[in-house]
């Protein structure tokens, strides 16, 4: 269980995160959601004690992480990709992290074996692809076998395989009991995998709520209609109550009208409809809808406007 | 091109390892710090850098001194002092090497795997001075009697005089050279904590090592040897000399004896990782 009370960060005139408060609860994939720049990854090293919040405060089963008696044995995290000396070998990076927690070197060779390293373990970490950097970080989160486990955009550089991989592995953690945070710039990859949202724009929270009621809640439902006579279709479906929105190719998108109704209108006016399809706009639609009306409300309110460009790891602003 | 495939199983829930009773403890994140430095090539390769600094000088300095010896040089020789010449050049060494075991910490990103292991960041640093400080006087007390024995062979085969560890304040020079560098390895830990940057850290360890005393050259002269006797050169002068001629200390009359010389060097070390301790418990990682 993580906890998050008004966590604020600055880092000079950025408000990297702002009054932030969520909970992260056992035995679920919670999906950390927001846009690059928004915040995550600052509010993941906060949990870690890496960074120090301005105000606020965040605990794990109640503790900061610094009172943690044995802190990889109770949190594993995957903060960045290859934050790894380049000339150390993947085995001794795992052997000094399960030293300093007294866990055995047996455990480094257990975890090497289970993210597919032992055949590369005594090589130079520097020679790693960017996949291989994450599944080594992913090797140094399961070290000490932790409780609660935090991931920031864990399939960044997987390949198609290395994905699946991870969502098996975010599920089967979850499964048994343990409290999973992953993070991600991509709704897709969080509807696959997480049970949970925390969705974050500019440092604020936008949602906290199960993955199945933030798509219902926020996505719009829609059926588009082609037929020879929309025109005359439109009036009767706009006495229904829908809304018409005409498509360039002649086509009709109607909302607030199930399929079902529209056919039945339809076959009322005695008109053939060749197409009816129900169309649910994607998460990742409904994401952008989201984070688009935070960046907005974040600049009425004069705040310093995202930094346009932000490469793909924008929000490791330090 | 590696490959290296991943295994399907995921691994057995949690409790398996069960976490002891108590705290994590400082005998982990010594044993930890071990592995970091034992584990990197640049640690080898700086320590090779630092035997061939304090061999490689101190045999060629000997054999210049016993191959163009003339018995006008006798009044003033230090036969002790010619063989510890390659400390310094040493001591810069020693200050690269001091400054990488930090720097390297934070340039890797380590640093954030080091302190989610070691979130008490005060332990952490006690561990990494304490394994630093330890390697390096271990090898650089073996270094300076093994090249004092050396130079002292080489110097033997001319009719140049050698000094005896019996003699007076040589045993003290030759583990003085020892401490000494061994103390400004920690100096540089200690900025390595307040710059966190390799380039920074190296650049200020040696501006106070070797540029800041030319900026004492256009003190007045009374001013400019009591100025001069702070810094670590006038310091490890003092040190390595075993013999105190008439025109000893150049324009510098006024050291500091080498006990006290290295114990205000070792108050430099100290402050320096007070500063870059409370630095390191104050600012994001």
């Amino acid at each position: 269980m993580i906890e998050a009370v008004g966590l604020t960060k600055r880092y000079g005139v950025t408000l990297a995160v702002d009054q932030l408060s969520f909970t992260v609860p056992p035995g679920q994939v919670t999906g950390f959601l927001g846009p690059n720049g928004s915040g995550k990854s600052t509010t993941m090293r906060m949990i870690m004690g890496l960074d120090g919040p301005d105000a606020g405060g965040v605990t794990i089963h109640g503790r900061r992480y610094r009172d943690l008696p044995w802190p990889i044995r109770e949190v594993g995290a995957l903060l960045e990709a290859k934050a790894i000396h380049p000339g150390r070998s993947a085995y001794n990076h795992l052997l000094f992290l399960a030293q300093t927690n007294s866990i055995a070197t047996s455990r480094v060779d257990e975890v090497l074996d289970l993210v597919g390293l032992t055949s590369v373990a005594r090589r130079r970490a520097g020679k790693f692809s960017l996949g291989m950097g994450q599944r080594l970080g992913i090797a140094a989160a399961m070290l000490g076998d932790p409780g609660v486990l935090l991931f920031d955009e864990p399939v960044n550089g997987l390949d198609p395989e290395g994905i699946l991989w991870v969502r098996t592995l975010l599920k089967r953690l979850a499964g048994e009991g343990r409290t999973v945070l992953v993070s991600s710039h991509l709704m897709s990859e969080m509807a696959l995998t997480a049970d949970r949202l925390v969705v974050i724009g500019r440092g604020r929270l936008i949602a906290e709520q199960p993955v199945d009621e933030f798509i219902s809640a926020n996505s719009t439902h829609s059926v588009l209609v082609r037929s020879p006579r929309t025109g005359e279709l439109g009036p009767a479906f706009e006495s229904a109550g829908g809304q018409l929105s005409r498509q360039d190719d002649g086509s009709l998108v109607v909302t607030g009208l199930s399929a079902p109704l529209i056919g039945d209108l339809a076959a009322e006016a005695g008109i053939a409809v060749h197409e009816l399809t129900p169309q649910t706009a994607s998460l990742e639609e409904a994401f952008m809808e989201l984070t688009h009306d935070s960046v907005e409300f974040g600049a009425h309110h004069g705040e310093v406007p995202a930094v346009a460009g932000a490469g793909p790891n924008g929000e490791g602003a330090r | 091109m590696t490959t290296a495939t991943l295994p399907t199983d995921v691994p057995a829930g949690p409790g398996v390892l069960r976490a002891p009773d108590g705290h994590y403890g400082m005998v982990g994140v010594l044993k930890a710090e071990w592995t970091k430095l034992r584990s990197v090539r640049s640690t080898a390769w700086t320590l090779v850098a630092f035997v061939v600094a304090i061999l490689g000088l101190g045999i060629a300095i000997s054999a210049g001194q016993a191959s163009h010896w003339n018995a006008g040089n006798g009044p003033g020789f230090d036969p002790t002092n010619v063989s510890l010449a390659g400390f310094f050049l040493g001591q810069l060494i020693v200050g690269i090497l001091g400054a990488l075991v930090v720097t390297a910490e934070y340039g890797t990103g380590t640093i954030r795997a080091t302190l989610s292991a070691s979130p008490l960041r005060l332990r952490f640093l006690l561990a990494k001075t304490a394994v630093f400080g330890t390697l390096l006087l271990v090898a650089s007390e073996i270094l300076s009697f093994a090249v004092f024995f050396i130079g002292q062979a080489i110097l033997g085969t001319s009719a140049a005089p050698t000094a005896t560890l019996g003699q007076p304040n040589v045993l003290r020079a030759v583990i003085g050279a020892g401490l000494y560098v061994t103390v400004l390895g920690l100096l540089a830990v200690g900025f390595g904590f307040i710059i966190r940057h390799t380039a920074g850290t190296i650049a200020a360890f040696v501006g106070v090592v070797l540029v800041l005393p030319l900026f004492t050259l256009p003190l007045p002269e009374a001013w400019r040897h009591d100025v001069f006797r702070y810094f670590p050169a006038s310091i490890g002068n003092q040190v390595l000399m075993t013999v105190h001629g008439p025109e000893d200390g150049g324009a510098f009359l006024h050291p500091f004896s080498p006990w006290v010389g290295l114990a205000v060097l070792t108050g430099y070390a100290v402050a320096a990782l007070v500063v870059g301790g409370w630095l390191l418990n104050r600012r994001d990682a």
